[in-house]
């Protein structure tokens, strides 16, 4: 009740929206952008903006564009050729306007690499994601979820929006999943929700093992493959690929804007899922298609890593060799078998304080990894090495660490 | 937005500070009728965990919460500016009176656990401490 008087005040809006900001600053959480420009054909060199009175040359790390796709020229002419032929935008949701022939035949494209009946766009991994999770589980009355603790974000939220039970199952452990699926009566619809390479640890998830429990337990899979499609497998289709169990999986899911260079996300599965998807998800249906200079670019991407196995290999060869730098000169790696580079730092302030140096007196750009992307403790830089960073490059990086570490005084490799 | 409020992040020796400020300055009457200056310090103190900093933190904006809210129905008191840093966060409230700002905060804070803050008051009728803490800050 209001003290007689004085006038009920309007909610102070902006101290609130201040307050949640300082929060963050407090913790040591507050996200800076840094502002880039990549050079076309020169990748990983770019151009920074931050903090200096134009432009200064800089290596970049940590990009998720692994293969270097999003600077091939295939994909540029193809992306120039459509501009020039049907203009930028697609005009529209799937349904009304935006469906253009440069869809249909990436979701064939799609459907092909992973070998399942059909693919669907969407205009993200994370909205492919919420949206598939969310509309899967509703669709089946009870369903119990079944997801790693390590799932991304979007996942998260799918199941979550999904309203249906969920199960956490500790990272890999297929103990523990057995425990939790045999736990639920055997009628119930199930559904195990995993990724193939976790993007923060560098590990490969036991994609035969969860499958032959999906098979024992009647349940349903849905398989991340963001961090593998166009990375693994004789043809870019990624780990599930790699390991010929691509058709024991109900959902594969990938994005477009990482190997493959551009943007957008997709899952491919039998023509049953992805009709219910298209028809049930509003993720899907009400959104502006993407625009078909987007998809022809991706369609140039996806057929040339059909083919071509360069890339990767000079993407893998390039990852092998970074660790093997960095851990011989003693910086704590985090061992794994992917082209994900994980150096521990373990402290929010000193990963940003390594970043801010390695910016300011390097030219090298690579984000610090802290909560909530990874637990508290584990704050991490992540390293993406492509076929286009070479070995001065790295010895440059190398070089640059270990001086940073014996500044910092911080922990070397055990 | 009934009031604009700025954030502003800085490095210092001793690490990140950050000033959280009302972006303008209220009017002369406003000023006039709360001339006390207010100063309140908690201090981080040990902190084991990660765990624990985000249950202080927690604490400091249920305390700030609280006491702006009582204070600005109440009208005995205007929350001015927030600063945070390494040695813990402070507040800067302006008061018509010093010793009824406490009485009245002592009544918003009941049901609240015992906070480890310290107050300190001293007459700043042209608003030195607010504008020296946000020298952007407009005057109407």
């Amino acid at each position: 009740m209001d003290t007689p008087g004085h006038q009920a005040r309007p909610v102070d809006y902006g101290r609130v929206f201040s307050q949640a900001i300082d929060r963050l600053h407090a913790e040591g959480r507050y996200r800076v952008f840094i502002d880039i420009l990549r050079n076309k054909g020169q990748f990983p060199n770019a151009r920074c903006f931050a903090g200096h009175n134009g432009p200064k040359p800089i290596t970049v790390w940590c990009s998720n564009d692994y293969l270097a796709m999003g600077q091939h020229p295939k994909v540029i002419a193809a992306m120039e050729e459509a501009l020039h032929d049907v203009g930028a935008g697609s005009g529209g949701t799937r349904n009304i306007g935006g469906n253009t022939h440069y869809h249909v035949d990436l979701e064939a494209e799609l459907a092909d690499l992973h070998g399942k009946e059909a693919a669907l766009l969407f205009t993200s991994g994370y909205v492919s994601n919420e949206a598939t999770l969310s509309t899967l589980a509703k669709v089946l009355p009870g369903c119990v979820v079944f997801s790693d603790e390590l799932n991304h974000a979007s996942m998260i939220a799918g199941i979550r929006n999904s309203g249906c039970e969920k199960r956490v199952f500790r990272h890999n452990d297929l103990v523990h999943l057995e425990e939790l699926l045999a736990a639920e009566p055997a009628d119930a619809p199930k559904l195990i929700a995993f990724e193939s390479v976790y993007s923060m640890e560098g590990d490969v998830a036991p994609i035969a093992a969860i499958c032959d429990l999906a098979d024992k337990y009647n349940a349903l899979t849905y398989l991340d493959e963001v961090h593998a499609v166009g990375m693994y497998g004789p043809r870019g289709g990624g780990i599930s690929e790699r390991e010929g169990v691509a058709h024991r999986l109900t959902v594969i899911e990938g994005t477009l804007g990482k190997a493959f260079g551009v943007m957008g996300g997709y899952i491919a599965a039998d023509r049953t899922v992805v009709d219910v998807i298209r028809s049930y998800a509003p993720g899907f249906i009400f959104t502006t298609s993407l625009s078909p200079v987007l998809v022809a670019g991706v369609l140039a991407s996806v057929r040339h890593l059909k083919s071509s196995a360069s890339e990767r290999e000079g993407q893998q060869a390039a990852a092998a060799t970074l660790k093997g730098m960095l851990t011989d000169a003693g910086l704590p790696v985090l061992p794994g078998d992917t082209h994900i580079v994980p150096v521990m730092v373990g402290d929010p302030v000193k990963a940003k304080r390594i970043s801010d140096i390695l910016l300011a007196e390097y030219g090298v750009y690579v984000q610090p990894i802290n909560y909530p992307t990874v637990p508290r403790g584990t704050e991490r830089l992540r390293f993406t090495p492509g076929p286009a960073h070479d070995e001065r490059m790295m010895r440059e990086l190398t070089d640059a660490l270990t001086e940073i570490w014996d500044r910092l005084e911080l922990k070397l490799a055990a | 937005m009934s009031d604009g409020w700025t954030l502003a992040a800085r490095e210092a020796e001793d690490g990140e500070y950050t000033v959280r400020t009302r972006a303008a300055l209220p009017d002369p009457a406003e000023r006039a009728r709360y001339p006390v200056a207010m100063w309140i310090t908690w201090p981080w103190g040990p902190i084991a965990s990660e765990a624990e900093e985000d249950a202080i933190i927690d604490e400091m904006i249920r305390f700030e919460n609280a006491v702006h809210e009582a204070a600005t129905r109440g009208g005995w008191g205007m929350l001015v500016a927030v600063v945070t840093n390494g040695a813990g966060r402070e507040w800067l409230w302006h008061a018509a009176h010093a010793d009824e700002f406490v009485g009245e905060m002592r009544g918003a804070l009941q049901g609240h656990p015992t906070y480890p803050f310290e107050v300190r008051a001293w007459d700043d009728p042209t608003w030195k401490a607010a504008r020296e803490l946000n020298p952007r800050a407009g005057m109407h």
